[in-house]
C-alpha cells in the first residue's frame, strides 16, 4: 500500500513539477504557480510516506499556503497579459537541458556507484513534541538567528516595495 | 555554557534593534547622524573585544552543543569584520545623500550582514553555516538594490538574488548528500568519520557541492558571474562590504570546512583546488582590461584577488591558510581606501567611468594619493601591503612544489596574472594624475570621521608591507587554531559526546535527551 | 521491488534537475524564481528522507530552517522584482540589459 502510494505522489510530483517549468500548453506565470502549489501539495505526500508528518503540515501551510498565494499575489499585480510573448530560444534550452541532463547523469552515476548503505529499518518520527524538543534545545542558536532574519526580510519588503520614495 | 561567548554577535545585534527603534522618535533631519551612532558603537564593540574578550587557556571554547566554536581563527574574523563594518558605515554616512529613503534601514541592514559575518566565522555546524551565509546574503540582497530610483541598482539586487538562490539549492542539497551518507552535520563529528568515507562518491558529490555554494560567496570560477554586475550597480558601500565582507566571511567557511572537517579529502582535492586558483586568477584579470567602471573594474579585480587566495588553500599547509588570513588583512585596508575615494569622489555623478577621476590630483590630493596607494598595492608592488600578502601566498604554494609540479605552474600563472594586471590598475593611476581638465574643478569636501579612516587605511597599507611581524604572529596563531583542532580529533578517535547531551539536560530537564517521541 | 531511500533519492534528483532546466532556459523572472523553489523543495526531499532512513531528525530540523529562510527570501525577492516591474515595466531576463560588457 505505502509503495503504491508512493509511486502515485512522485509520479504526481515530477509530472506537476515538469509543467512547471515546461508546460507545452501555456507560458503564463499564472499556470506555472498553480502547478507548483500541486507540486509541493504532492511533496507534502511523500513527507507523511516519509513520516515527517510536522514538515509535512508545514510544507502546506508555509509553501502552498503563504509562499504561492505570494506568489499568485504578484503575478495579479504586475498584469503580466503582455508578458506571455515569452519565447524559449533554441540555445537556451539546449544549454538547459545539458547541464540538467549532467548533473543529473552524474548524480545517478553516484547513486549506483556508492548507494548509501542503511542498516537498521527506519524509525525515525517526525513528530511535533520531537522536533520541537530538538528545535529548542540544541538547534536554539540558528532559531534565534533565523528570528532575525525574518526581521530583515520584513524591514527590506516594506522599503522594496514602498510606493512612494520618500 | 557562557553566553558571553556570543558578546560580539549579541551586541552587534542589540545595536541593530537599537538603531531601527532610535528611527521612530528622532527627526527626519537627524537620521544622517544616525550612521556615526552605528559607527562608534561598532568601534566600542571592536574595543571592548581587543581588550576584554579573552579565549580560555585550551585556546577553544564551545557553545550551543558545540555548534558554535570561539577559537582564535573565529575571534581573528569578528575582529576583521567589525573593523571593515565600522569604515563602511563611516562612507554610508558620506554617502546617505544618495538613499532616498529608509536611511536608518540601511545603517541596520548593515549592521544585520555584520552580524551574519560574526555567527559565520564561528559557525561549527551545517546548520549554523547555512542560517548565516543566508542571513548575510538576505541583507546584502535588499542592501543592493538600496537605490531604488536607480535602475542599475535594481537589476543588480535581481540577479544577485538570482544567483544567490541558486547558489542556496546547491549547498543545500550539498548538505543533505554530505549529512545522508556520514550522519553528521557538525563539522567534528564529521571529521571523526570523513576517513571511512573518502570512497563514497555520494559524499564526496555532496562535499563538492557545499564547495559550489561558498565558491559563489568568494565568487571564484566559475561561480564569479554575478560580481562585476552586482559591484557596479550596488550603492557604493554595499560593494564595498560586499568585496571584503562578503568574501572573507566565504574564506572563513571554506578554511573551516575543508580543514576542520575533510582535512583527509582535501589533501586528495590539490589538483582541482589549483586548478580553480588558476583559472579564477586569469579570468580575473583578464576580464579586468577593457573595463572604463571603476567600480566593475574593482570587481573582476575581486575575482582575482579571490583567485590568489584560493592559491593560499590549494597549499594545503598551516602556512598558506595563514598567508590568506595575512592577505585578506592587506586587502581589507586596500579595497576600503579605494572605495573610500570612489564613494566621496563619484558619490553626485551618474556612472563611475575612470574619466571622472582625471584631475582628482588638483582637487583633493589627499584622495588622490590614497587612491594611488591603493591601486599600487592591489597589484603587489613592493613597499604595500598587497605585495607582502601574495609574497607569502606564493611562498606557501611554493613549499609544496616538491610534492606536486602543479604548484610550480600555479605560481607561474599567479605571477602571469599580477603583471597583467599591472597594466589596467596603472590606468587608474593615470587617470588620477594625468593633466588633463577635471570634468567638475571643485574642491571635494572631506569630513573628519572620513578623514581618520582613511588615514587609518593607508597607515594599515603601509605597516602591513613594512612592518609585517606583528599580524603575522597574529595570523599563523589564527590560523594554527585549525591545525589543532584537526590534531585533537585525529589524536582521540573518541569524540566528547557528553556536551550535547548535558547542556541540553539543563535546559529542559532529563526527559528531552531522547530524540525521538517515546 | 520494496522503496527505499535509493527511490526517494531519484525523485529528489529529477527534481532538482527539472528546477535547474527551468532556471536556465525560461526567461520570466517569476518562473525563474519558481524553478529555484522547485530545486530548494527537491533537496528538502532528499533530506527528510535521509533523516528518515538513518534515524536522525537533525536533517527534519534543517528542513524547518530551509522553508522558513525560503520564505524570507521569496518575500524579499518578489518585492525587488516588483519594484524592478514598477520601473522597467517588465518581468524578463533579456530586459536587464543597463549593465553590459
Amino acid at each position: 500500500m505505502q509503495d503504491i502510494l508512493f509511486y502515485i505522489f512522485a509520479y504526481l510530483a515530477l509530472q506537476f513539477g515538469f509543467l512547471v517549468v515546461a508546460n507545452p500548453f501555456s507560458r503564463n506565470p499564472v499556470t506555472s504557480a498553480m502547478f507548483l502549489v500541486l507540486t509541493i501539495a504532492s511533496l507534502a505526500g511523500l513527507f507523511v510516506l516519509l513520516h515527517a508528518f510536522f514538515l509535512a503540515a508545514v510544507q502546506v501551510l508555509v509553501y502552498a499556503g503563504a509562499v504561492m498565494v505570494l506568489f499568485l499575489f504578484v503575478i495579479m499585480l504586475l498584469d503580466l497579459r503582455a508578458e506571455e510573448r515569452e519565447r524559449l530560444r533554441t540555445f537556451e534550452v539546449v544549454a538547459g537541458l545539458i547541464s540538467a541532463g549532467a548533473i543529473l547523469f552524474i548524480f545517478l552515476a553516484t547513486l549506483v556507484h556508492s548507494p548509501p548503505g542503511i542498516q537498521q529499518s527506519p524509525t525515525a518520527e517526525g513528530g511535533t513534541i520531537a522536533l520541537g524538543r530538538l528545535l529548542f534545545s540544541h538547534y536554539l542558536l540558528p532559531f534565534e538567528i533565523v528570528s532575525v532574519l525574518l526581521l530583515v526580510a520584513m524591514v527590506g519588503v516594506v522599503l522594496l516595495s514602498k510606493k512612494n520614495l520618500k | 555554557m557562557n553566553i558571553a561567548l556570543l558578546s560580539h554577535e549579541w551586541l552587534v545585534l542589540l545595536l541593530g534593534l537599537g538603531l531601527l527603534l532610535a528611527d521612530l522618535w528622532l527627526p527626519p533631519a537627524a537620521r544622517r547622524k544616525l550612521g556615526y551612532v552605528a559607527a562608534l558603537g561598532v568601534a566600542a564593540i571592536l574595543l571592548y573585544s581587543i581588550l576584554f574578550v579573552r579565549l580560555p587557556a585550551g585556546g577553544v571554547e564551545y557553545a550551543f552543543g558545540r555548534m558554535y566554536i570561539l577559537d582564535s581563527l573565529a575571534l581573528f574574523f569578528k575582529r576583521f569584520f567589525l573593523l571593515a563594518a565600522l569604515a563602511v558605515l563611516l562612507m554610508s554616512v558620506e554617502f546617505a545623500a544618495e538613499i532616498q529613503s529608509g536611511l536608518t534601514e540601511y545603517y541596520a541592514l548593515t549592521l544585520f550582514a555584520l552580524a551574519g559575518m560574526l555567527f559565520a566565522c564561528s559557525a561549527n555546524d551545517f546548520t549554523l553555516l547555512f542560517v548565516s551565509l543566508e542571513l548575510i546574503t538576505i541583507s546584502f540582497y535588499i542592501l543592493t538594490s538600496f537605490q531604488r530610483a536607480r535602475t542599475l541598482s535594481l537589476e543588480a539586487g535581481v540577479k544577485y538574488l538570482i544567483i544567490g538562490a541558486l547558489s542556496t539549492s546547491f549547498t543545500v542539497f550539498g548538505i543533505a548528500l554530505v549529512y545522508g551518507t556520514s550522519g553528521k552535520l557538525n563539522f567534528q563529528d564529521l571529521a571523526a568519520v570523513a576517513p571511512q568515507l573518502i570512497g563514497n562518491k555520494l559524499f564526496l558529490f555532496g562535499l563538492l557541492w557545499v564547495m559550489v555554494g561558498l565558491g559563489f560567496k568568494i565568487a571564484a570560477f566559475p561561480f564569479q558571474i554575478w560580481a562585476p554586475d552586482v559591484y557596479q550597480g550596488a550603492p557604493s558601500p554595499t560593494t564595498a562590504f560586499l568585496a571584503i565582507g562578503s568574501k572573507a566571511a566565504g574564506f572563513a567557511l571554506v578554511l573551516r570546512v575543508l580543514f576542520t572537517a575533510v582535512p583527509a579529502i582535501t589533501a586528495q582535492w590539490s589538483h582541482l583546488l589549483i586548478v580553480i586558483s588558476a583559472v579564477t586568477i586569469l579570468y580575473g584579470n583578464l576580464c579586468a582590461l577593457p573595463q572604463r567602471n571603476v567600480k566593475r573594474l574593482l570587481g573582476y579585480s575581486s575575482i582575482a584577488h579571490a583567485g590568489y587566495m584560493l592559491l593560499g588553500v590549494a597549499a594545503l599547509s598551516a602556512a598558506g591558510q595563514s598567508a590568506i588570513l595575512y592577505y585578506l588583512s592587506g586587502y581589507l585596508f586596500t579595497v576600503l581606501a579605494a572605495f573610500t575615494v570612489i564613494c566621496l569622489v563619484m558619490r553626485h555623478a551618474e556612472g563611475e567611468d575612470i574619466s571622472r577621476l582625471a584631475g582628482l590630483n588638483q582637487r583633493s590630493p589627499l584622495l588622490a594619493a590614497a587612491m594611488a596607494l591603493a591601486m599600487v598595492s592591489l597589484a603587489g608592488v613592493p613597499p604595500m601591503a598587497g605585495f607582502f600578502g601574495k609574497f607569502l601566498l606564493f611562498k606557501a604554494a611554493l613549499a609544496q612544489g616538491a610534492t606536486q609540479h602543479g604548484y610550480y605552474w600555479l605560481v607561474g600563472i599567479a605571477i602571469l596574472g599580477v603583471v597583467i594586471s599591472l597594466y589596467y590598475y596603472f590606468g587608474v593611476i593615470r587617470a588620477i594624475y594625468w593633466p588633463g581638465n577635471a570634468p567638475d574643478p571643485s574642491p571635494i569636501p572631506v569630513s573628519r570621521p572620513i578623514l581618520l579612516s582613511i588615514y587609518a587605511c593607508v597607515a594599515g597599507m603601509f605597516f602591513l608591507g613594512l612592518y609585517p611581524n606583528p599580524v603575522v604572529t597574529l595570523t599563523s596563531k589564527a590560523a594554527s587554531a585549525l591545525q589543532a583542532e584537526t590534531a585533537a580529533i585525529h589524536a582521540t578517535a573518541t569524540l566528547p559526546k557528553a556536551p550535547r547531551a548535558a547542556w541540553t539536560r539543563s535546559l529542559l530537564g532529563p526527559a528531552s535527551a531522547a530524540p525521538s517521541r517515546p | 521491488m520494496n522503496v527505499g531511500l535509493g527511490h526517494y533519492l531519484v525523485v529528489s534528483a529529477l527534481l532538482f534537475a527539472l528546477g535547474l532546466f527551468g532556471v536556465i532556459a525560461r526567461r520570466n523572472l517569476l518562473v525563474i524564481y519558481m524553478s529555484l523553489e522547485l530545486m530548494l523543495n527537491a533537496a528538502n526531499l532528499a533530506l527528510v528522507a535521509f533523516s528518515r532512513f538513518t534515524n536522525n531528525l537533525d536533517g527534519q530540523i534543517l528542513v524547518f530552517f530551509v522553508i522558513t529562510v525560503a520564505a524570507a527570501e521569496v518575500s524579499v525577492g518578489l518585492a525587488l522584482i516588483v519594484a524592478l516591474y514598477r520601473k522597467r515595466r517588465s518581468a524578463h531576463v533579456e530586459d536587464l540589459t543597463a549593465m553590459k560588457l
